[in-house]
């Protein structure tokens, strides 16, 4: 058994880190883009 | 054997011939410390898994698994991999975007305090001495291996190769070297691994063959491992050990001049994402298959005197002779690379971070790196002529002290507006001498503390609560000032440049590529070890 959760660990450690880097760049390139938009618009 | 010394030959020629050429190109300081900051994600994945693995995850690392810790090793590397994630996320591209040149010279910009970048400087130089000499070692061992020469004369060879590269190439040769040898070993151990699978009667046969194999390590292919090679008396313990060197070795990649410093290469902020998102992928699954070689080995012949030459004994003994030549010349230049990287990031650190001193140019400044360089590798050759301890022992030692000492400093000094420098200097400076006093008494198996200092108390974990402690205190005692504050504020400013929608979408694809790996890593366990160890299939 501990095999088995073993395998589920080592697999989910990438599968962690790719969900960690999706969701920091999603959020990251939503606000900054937005942050670029309003800056453009109040410089026009 | 003389197909052997004539690789290595060759490997050694080249690996200079290269240093020699490209050091033609270094004009200034910034070239030759962060390679004009210019590199693409292959060339900074490449020098990021080089420097990981060196020579270490080729010999120790190996030894340590054909000695029955085969899954202590992959639980380790699979939660080390997320540092190369979370670890840019936290850290690597904020020391990006300071234009430093070194980690030292980032704490004294960062805390406008020229305190802080001399004791980030001490501790850089002692941690890449200890990791210098391991590879030393590491490479030596391979060239005696090779050559039959004696030890000191192997050392003393590959002192005056990797010196000599240093003093040219700097790190943009390092770098070049790093991804032809990336490349070299990648593609050469990919057909050595194979052939010494095969040799032992291939891949299906391979857990067949261990189950039956009478003379097989205690505990190999159980979760845990073999618990005496953790230093542990129970499973639990043996778990702990690879999760606590796996916390130590993220914070490692996260942090440490010789992974965390590359990032100051890149040629932008995503770069270093998406070369993260590749080392992580190959540290689990590349690894994985070099261990499956390893262990391999042990179907073939199991009696190996010195593990940690047992990819070195198949090398030469079980793999046509070609690609034998193509794996140890690639290790032996990814070790010389090491040297190298860890040489130079050694003399810069000592001319300019210790002691503040004004250069008349570029050149002398380089000059007088160099003369420190060769006093330091000198120190790191007698050290390695004594034999203090293995390959793997010494570059996790290397590792652990900079992790206790930097994880609070490096990691607050981006996520807290609060700590201020004093904070962050007693932080270093109570990691440091708190981890190297309880990692002493462990090391030198002085009791009751050998038996104390473990699991949740593992000396690692005693120098960052230490730490914490002292980065909270001084922060109270002496608060951030303005000029600090002026700095962090704009160190989380993300350079307009680099804020492209296509850019963004381009590192969520390595986000897919990891998840997919982690899954397809998973289904290979399950199925080709988990399930039939236990009997379901």
């Amino acid at each position: 058994m501990g095999e088995i959760i073993f395998s589920f660990v080592i697999g989910g450690c990438l599968v962690l880190a790719g969900i960690i880097l999706i969701v920091a760049s999603s959020r990251e390139s939503k606000r900054e883009l937005a942050r670029l938009a309003d800056s453009a618009e109040t410089s026009d | 054997m003389t197909l052997f010394i004539v690789g290595v030959i060759v490997s050694f020629s080249i690996f200079l011939i290269v240093g020699l050429l490209v050091g033609r190109t270094v004009k200034s300081a910034d070239d030759y410390y962060v390679t004009g900051r210019n590199a693409t994600t292959l060339f900074l994945a490449g020098t990021l898994f080089v420097s990981m693995l060196s020579v270490n995850g080729f010999t120790g690392d190996q030894g340590w698994v054909y000695s029955g810790n085969l899954t202590s090793l992959v639980l380790l590397n699979a939660i080390c991999a997320i540092g190369y994630i979370v670890g840019p996320l936290v850290f690597g591209r904020y020391l990006r975007r300071t234009r430093c040149r070194t980690m030292p010279e980032y704490f004294g910009m960062r805390f406008s305090d020229l305190r802080n970048r001399r004791v980030a400087g001490v501790i850089t130089i002692v941690s890449i001495t200890a990791y210098l000499l391991a590879t030393y070692t590491g490479v030596s061992i391979l060239l005696q291996e090779l050559t039959g020469l004696p030890f000191w004369a192997c050392v003393m060879m590959v002192w005056a190769a990797s010196t000599g590269f240093t003093f040219y190439a700097g790190s943009k040769g390092v770098i070049v070297t790093d991804l032809i040898m990336f490349l070299v070993f990648m593609g050469g151990s990919v057909f050595v691994c194979y052939f010494i699978i095969q040799a032992q009667g291939g891949l299906s046969e391979l857990m067949p063959n261990l189950i039956a194999n009478p003379y097989k390590p205690e505990g190999l292919l159980n979760y845990h491992g073999n618990i005496p090679g953790t230093g542990a008396d129970s499973a639990f313990g043996s778990i702990m050990y690879s999760v606590t060197l796996g916390i130590v070795w993220m914070v490692v990649f996260a942090v440490s001049p010789w992974q965390a410093g590359r990032n100051l290469m890149a040629k932008n902020e995503h770069v270093i994402l998406r070369a993260g998102a590749i080392c992580a992928i190959l540290t689990v699954m590349y690894l994985l298959f070099l261990n499956m070689a390893s262990i391999s080995v042990l179907n073939i012949n199991p009696h190996l005197e010195d593990p940690q030459r047992v990819l070195i004994w198949a090398s030469i003994n079980v793999v046509p002779p070609l690609l034998g030549v193509l794996l140890l010349s690639g290790i032996m230049a990814a070790g010389l690379s090491s040297d190298s990287t860890f040489l130079s990031v050694i003399g810069f650190s000592a001319t300019t971070d210790l002691v503040k001193r004004e250069f008349k140019s570029d050149k002398h400044l380089l000059s007088s790196s160099r003369k420190i360089m060769l006093g330091v590798g000198v120190i790191a050759l007698i050290l390695t002529l004594m034999g203090l301890a293995g390959v793997r022992i010494i570059a996790w030692f290397a590792s652990e002290v900079i992790a206790s000492s930097w994880l609070v400093a490096g990691v607050g000094s981006v996520v807290s507006k609060k700590l201020s420098s004093t904070g962050a200097r007693w932080a270093m400076m109570s990691g440091f001498i708190s981890f190297m006093i309880t990692r002493s008494l462990v090391g030198l198996g002085i009791q009751p503390f050998a038996a104390l200092f473990v699991n949740f108390l593992h000396p690692f974990f005693i120098g960052v609560a230490i730490s914490l402690l002292f980065a909270i205190l001084g922060s109270r005692l002496h608060p951030i000032t303005a000029a600090e504050k002026e700095f962090y504020d704009k160190m989380m400013v993300i350079p307009a440049s680099e804020v492209v929608a296509k850019e963004y979408a381009t590192d969520r694809k390595f986000g897919y590529l990891l998840v997919a790996a982690g899954v397809v890593t998973t289904t290979l366990l399950l199925f080709g070890w988990a399930l039939p160890f236990n009997g379901y299939i």
